[in-house]
């Protein structure tokens, strides 16, 4: 025997005993998983990070049907010569699954990692053994062997994406109510726009310089439940998830939730739906910007913060030392140039965003067209009742989009909610809340024969635009008639609604219902005692103000106040100089371009009485 | 040998091979019905949830595994559809797994015990058939 055929069929016996040993592991991975899965079934969800289970028993099969499966492959393992069939359909299976679970996506591909781990070099031992058993002639061998290199290297290769992609896949908690959902679930934005919690809650002690206020994130009118920790816990609208660290980012809810108070010394209540009245999103996002370009802003100063408040391992310290500081540091400069643009515009103000210019300049990449769309944030309830009113009822301040399922989705875009982490359960789950979400009631209790002296006159002077039967109720009235500031309509462009529907970058779906009709939405009166302040751009702080002529209303008023007017409606909003920022909420200035109060003078031709009347009866809603 | 021992030889291998026939086209009517079942797991997770009343309501994800693994199942059982004499150990692995299946899907219950009934009813009828067809093989070989 040759020197030559004896190596040839050493490798062939030593490919072949590989593959039989690797089939041999496969299959004992296969059953130990599975009894440990069957065993502590939670723990082994938890460490997968997959979907939870309900009830356990679907994990539970699926760790037998694993263990099921390892049985099918002993025969390739004993003789996979004799078995040709067995051995090569064992490792398509591996691939299969693999494959399967890559398309599923999600922490599922865990599953899929598991049959890579055995399926790839499986498949590469083999190849080789075939190679050799074809009895290919001198010099082959080193062909196959080449192969069999970059195979193993394609397959590391795979498998590190994999890994990778199970690594910074979300997290997400699981909430039982839709209500604890919107208010702390994720809309998709947690690993793009999302800073790692222990930072995020390090930051107002290490730059407590840069808050208003020394009250943490409390300074931004951000919204703590009763019992939650402000220095840990996260507000209303936010979400805590996990993409390779927890991250905290902004849903829905930091917009759309309303504190309030019947009196000044009333405990606070929560509205889940209305137009957030305190906070300031615009300072907020500054504050992040300016903290991050602080000398203070480092691993020294940080860590300390961050461990005071979370254990932080060895390890922790060195990933957030040497990689994740950094990194956010650079990510929020970057945020807070992409947003130098609304410096040279008013600020926003608390309760007030201007929602599109964001979207334009850095979704759409628009050129920045010195428009300015701040607005008064939005209740966002009860919107089956509007299609009632009216089939597809125009949505935002001008109507810009007349489909519900659209406006939640790209509100969750223009909040930074990436193709990667998006997820349209969460979005329908947030459609289907948002539509049954009835209005809370006015807590006011006005004299009742003004009520419905008030009646009569809504009825003659209003209710065209405003009452749920109005003909003009839910339509969009042009701004030449009503009167009111221009810039928001201006804001929205023919470039920006086909922009927006052309818009896809990473997805295979988009929009189709954004228009431009220029003017803003008559909108109907539920919840009208939290919607203040009033008119679009929120520059009218109460109804009795409201049915003032313009020249007669406030030209400045402090905004982001949380206490009810039981007289006036709306929130108490005292005036205010706006050279000098009073101690709590923000003076806004209705003479600065964007915040005008002028229009909207239906009913300022009434007799003093007769206002008051009025009032009364918009003061039940 | 004797034309009266041709005559019975020739008689018992037509007798194996009808029981094989019989046998690979009862099991292949299984691995069918499996795949569909399979498929329409990894497909359409929600529908199947909701039309088959399984326990839950499960995240559509799990059901998709469960559905991807009866798909492998499928596949692996192949070689012992297509040579079931001479490849013998799919098909007493996949008898066996069967019976073990029945009893989880009673255990998991609601519309999953009418998945148990089917798989306890082809283990049963799979086991018959197999048995008679290796007999039936056994006697074939003088």
């Amino acid at each position: 025997m040759s020197t030559a055929t004896t190596t040839a069929h050493s490798t062939e016996d030593g490919a072949l005993r590989w593959f039989r040993r690797l089939m041999w592991a496969g299959i004992i991975a296969n059953v130990v998983v599975g009894i440990v899965s069957i065993a502590y079934t939670p723990q082994v969800l938890a460490l997968a990070k997959v979907d939870p289970a309900t009830p356990l028993v679907w994990p539970r099969l699926s760790a037998m049907l694993v263990m099921l499966l390892a049985g099918f492959y002993i025969p390739a393992a004993i003789d996979p010569c004799a078995h040709r069939f067995s051995a090569v359909f064992a490792v398509v299976c591996r691939f299969a699954g693999t494959i399967f679970m890559a398309v599923v996506g999600g922490h599922y591909i865990i599953f899929g990692l598991f049959d890579f781990v055995f399926g790839a070099p499986q498949a590469i031992c083999l190849y080789l053994a075939w190679q050799r058993m074809k009895g290919a002639p001198d010099g082959r061998a080193s062909g196959s062997t080449i192969v069999a290199l970059l195979a193993g290297l394609l397959a590391v290769g795979a498998f590190a994406w994999g890994a990778f992609q199970w690594l910074t896949q979300p997290v997400l908690p699981a909430f039982a109510s839709d209500e604890e959902f919107f208010k702390y679930g994720s809309i998709g934005n947690d690993g793009a726009g999302g800073i790692p919690y222990p930072i995020w809650i390090a930051m107002p002690d290490v730059c407590a310089h840069h808050l208003p206020r020394p009250q943490g994130y409390a300074a931004f009118g951000l919204l703590y439940e009763r019992g939650r920790n402000p220095a840990i816990d996260p507000p209303i609208g936010f979400s805590r998830a996990k993409v390779g660290v927890e991250r905290m980012a902004i849903n829905c809810a930091v917009c759309h939730t309303v504190r309030a108070r019947l009196a000044a010394d009333a405990e606070p209540q929560f509205y889940v739906g209305a137009a957030a009245n305190t906070v300031d999103i615009q300072g907020y996002l500054r504050f992040l910007s300016r903290c991050a370009a602080d000398d203070r802003f480092t691993p020294d100063h940080l860590i300390p913060a961050m461990a005071a408040k979370v254990k932080l391992s060895w390890l922790d310290r060195l990933t957030y030392r040497f990689v994740l500081i950094p990194f956010v540091r650079r990510r929020l400069l970057e945020q807070g140039e992409d947003l130098a643009w609304a410096n040279r515009r008013p600020a926003w103000g608390p309760g007030r965003i201007d929602p599109f210019n964001p979207v334009k300049f850095g979704m759409l990449h628009l050129a920045d067209d010195e428009t300015i769309g701040n607005s008064d944030m939005q209740a966002v309830w009860n919107l089956n009742s509007r299609e009632q009113i009216r089939p597809s009822a125009p949505l935002h301040w001008d109507g810009l989009n007349n489909s519900v399922r659209e406006v939640v989705i790209s509100s969750a875009l223009g909040d930074g909610a990436v193709a990667r982490e998006f997820s349209f359960p969460a979005m329908e789950r947030i459609e289907r809340f948002l539509r049954a979400l009835p209005p809370p009631p006015s807590p006011h209790r006005p004299d009742a024969a003004a009520v419905e002296r008030g009646k009569v006159l809504f009825a003659a002077n209003c209710a065209e635009c405003h009452a749920a039967d109005g003909k003009r109720t839910l339509t969009v009235i042009s701004v030449a008639e009503v009167g009111t500031d221009i810039n928001r309509s201006h804001m929205w462009t023919e470039l920006a609604r086909d922009a927006y529907n052309n818009f896809r970058e990473g997805r295979d779906w988009g929009f189709k219902s954004f228009r431009k009709i220029p003017g803003y939405v008559a909108e109907p009166l539920g919840g009208l005692w939290l919607n203040g302040p009033y008119l679009h751009n929120g520059s009218v702080p109460t109804l009795r103000d409201l049915l003032e002529p313009p020249a007669q209303r406030p030209a400045a008023f402090v905004r982001g106040l949380d206490v009810v007017d039981a007289r006036n409606g709306g929130f108490v909003a005292p005036s205010c100089d706006p050279r000098q920022q009073p101690a709590e909420g923000f003076c806004f200035d209705t003479r600065l371009v964007g915040n005008g109060n002028d229009g909207h003078v239906y009913g300022t031709a009434l007799s003093a009485a007769e206002k008051s009347d009025l009032l009364a009866y918009l003061l039940t809603f | 040998m004797t034309d009266a021992d041709a005559l019975t030889i020739g008689w018992t291998q037509a007798q194996a091979a009808t029981r094989r026939i019989a046998y690979r086209r009862l099991l292949g009517f299984n691995l069918i019905v499996q795949t569909a079942v399979g498929l329409i797991a990894v497909v359409v997770p929600v529908w199947l949830a909701h039309k088959a009343d399984l326990p839950g309501p499960p995240s559509s994800g799990w059901v998709q595994l469960w559905g991807v693994m009866l798909l492998i199942m499928a596949i692996l059982y192949l070689p012992g559809c297509i040579e079931p004499v001479h490849v013998r150990w799919p098909n007493v692995v996949g008898i066996v797994a069967r019976f073990v299946l029945a009893v989880a899907y009673v255990r998991l219950g609601q519309g999953l015990r009418w998945f148990a009934l089917y798989e306890l009813a082809f283990a049963v009828a799979l086991a018959w058939s197999y048995r008679q067809l290796l007999r039936a093989e056994l006697m074939s070989r003088p």
